[in-house]
């Protein structure tokens, strides 16, 4: 696992992460690398927290319904 | 909706029902931005509707409730969509200002980097549903880190089968968010 991502996914001992801080301060390429993986695990958040949203309401209604055609 | 069957029709209406949940996801999305009334609103708008049909369309086969084509299905689902959207925009002119002077092209460069970020949205949705289909493992760990925000050795404990040290399941996640980089330049 990179450091980037040890960073991210917040993996690293507080001393680590002052090293990369200062490491990162230093280095415009790392900066855009370290801004590119942040919006993508961002992107990947946010758009499973859309898919769950939608199927968990989906799956309670087929459960609702199957429930009421049990019932009958 | 004349030639549609009962149980098509039965079909769409519970689609239509289950809709807002989507749209004001979308809405909240592209509001969220504050960049009104440009044509990246607009296309973002219309990326987030096509990721909501996508959803629904694969509940609808992997349920079973194939009671009608794709074709028939997206056509009804994008003709209600359009309505809504048209009628959302109607409706909260009034809420959703546009600020006085706002000039899109002028703001900061963090405003335009949150809108290329969401943009983005439909890639990476088609992405993960790759990596789902082709390393159900490797999406499992995906799923479990960034959306329930599981620590690593709990994802370890979880698939204790497949890992057995927290490590090696960091290395696995390393790896297909490499995987996932690469789809997304296929994508592009």
């Amino acid at each position: 696992m990179s450091e980037i991502e040890k960073y991210l996914l917040d993996e690293m001992t507080k001393q680590e992460a002052e090293t990369f801080e200062k490491k990162l301060a230093g280095s415009p390429s790392l900066q855009r690398e370290l801004e590119e993986q942040r919006q993508l695990i961002e992107g990947i958040q946010s758009v499973l927290s859309f898919k769950h949203r939608i199927l968990d309401k989906l799956k309670r209604k087929t459960s609702n319904e199957a429930n009421l055609s049990d019932s009958k | 909706m004349g030639k549609y069957s009962d149980d098509k029709r039965k079909l769409y209406q519970d689609l239509t029902n289950e809709l807002p949940a989507a749209f004001q996801f979308v809405y909240d999305q592209v509001y969220s931005t504050a960049l009104l009334k440009t044509s990246k609103d607009q296309n973002l708008a219309h990326d987030f509707t096509n990721v909501a049909l996508i959803i629904l369309y694969d509940y609808i086969k992997s349920n079973k409730l194939e009671a009608t084509t794709e074709k028939e299905i997206l056509t009804y689902v994008k003709r209600i969509c359009f309505n809504k959207r048209i009628d959302h925009f109607r409706k909260n002119k009034n809420i959703y200002p546009i600020p006085i002077g706002f000039d899109p092209s002028s703001e900061s460069p963090n405003a335009e980097g949150i809108l290329i970020k969401k943009e983005n949205y439909w890639k990476i949705h088609m992405a993960l549903s790759i990596l789902e289909k082709e390393d159900p493992i490797g999406y499992r760990i995906i799923d479990l880190r960034f959306f329930k925000n599981w620590r690593f050795d709990e994802i370890q404990e979880e698939l204790l089968e497949h890992y057995s040290n927290k490590r090696s399941v960091m290395n696995k996640l390393s790896k297909v968010m490499k995987k996932l980089r690469e789809l997304l330049n296929c994508i592009s």
